[in-house]
């Protein structure tokens, strides 16, 4: 599917007036050789191009989140997925000096895409939000991480995430009025095909 | 949903955000750099790289 096409997707759809970020996305988006790299950017730029632009929103765990994730894929380039952050090796200081540095040009990076829309916010993760994650972490079946970006979302009053996820993506089946952007199954399935994956929206609410 | 809905929804959400001390950033987007020089950032070097194949890694 070209641009043009997959641009036209976007906007003939009905963008949420806000929409939340999860770490999984911008870390596809950013780094060279992500799986979904080229579905991801179509999005973030879709998401700036279109008229109504929805203020983008993201967790202060976002930061964290996308650090550890640079680190291991930059372990995982280097040692083949050997070597995990906490195995001694990491405590070399010539590697921490070198992850890090990489892991805080990401930051940068995530301000250069954040500069593209008009509002953008990043909000804290205070005790309502660790207390709701708490509680939703079984009744969603969701990790404690995964729980912290859908308290955020709750607390906030936000229906809309995009995430490339599978932990979050099967949150409709739970919560009637959340709606999942996210890379399409069927585009998984087709990796050896070399076809062009898609973003897809699942859930009904908010219409 | 409306034009005039979203909007609402995204005003009351500045509203809420600046009562609680959380700053929402507005941008002129049209100094933005284009997104093909922010993506595509490179953590280290990739195995398969034609520079790590020369140096016979």
């Amino acid at each position: 599917m070209s641009f043009q096409e997959c641009f036209k997707e976007f906007t003939d759809c009905n963008l949420p007036p806000i929409i939340y970020v999860d770490t999984s996305f911008i870390v596809e988006s950013l780094i060279k050789g992500q799986r979904h790299q080229e579905v991801a950017m179509d999005f973030i730029d879709a998401l700036a191009k279109a008229k109504d632009q929805p203020i983008v929103i993201f967790s202060e765990l976002l930061k964290s989140e996308m650090r550890c994730a640079v680190i291991s894929i930059c372990l995982r380039n280097e040692f083949g997925g050997r070597v995990k952050i906490g195995d001694r090796l990491f405590e070399n200081p010539d590697y921490i000096k070198k992850y890090y540095v990489k892991a805080e040009a990401a930051e940068v990076k995530l301000y250069e895409i954040m500069q593209r829309f008009k509002h953008w916010t990043s909000v804290p993760i205070d005790e309502k939000i660790t207390q709701r994650a708490g509680k939703i972490m079984p009744k969603y079946r969701l990790g404690s991480l995964d729980a912290i970006h859908i308290a955020t979302m709750e607390e906030w009053g936000i229906n809309d995430i995009v995430v490339f996820d599978w932990g979050i993506e099967e949150l409709p089946r739970y919560r009637a009025n959340i709606n999942i952007w996210t890379v399409n199954g069927w585009a998984r399935h087709q990796k050896r095909l070399k076809k062009r994956s898609t973003i897809v929206k699942k859930g009904k609410g908010n219409k | 949903m409306t034009d005039k809905k979203k909007k609402q929804i995204q005003q009351k959400f500045i509203e809420r955000a600046k009562e609680s001390g959380i700053k929402v950033h507005k941008n002129n987007v049209h100094l933005a750099k284009p997104l093909s020089r922010i993506c595509g950032f490179m953590p280290t070097k990739h195995p398969t790289s034609l520079e790590n194949l020369v140096s016979g890694r």
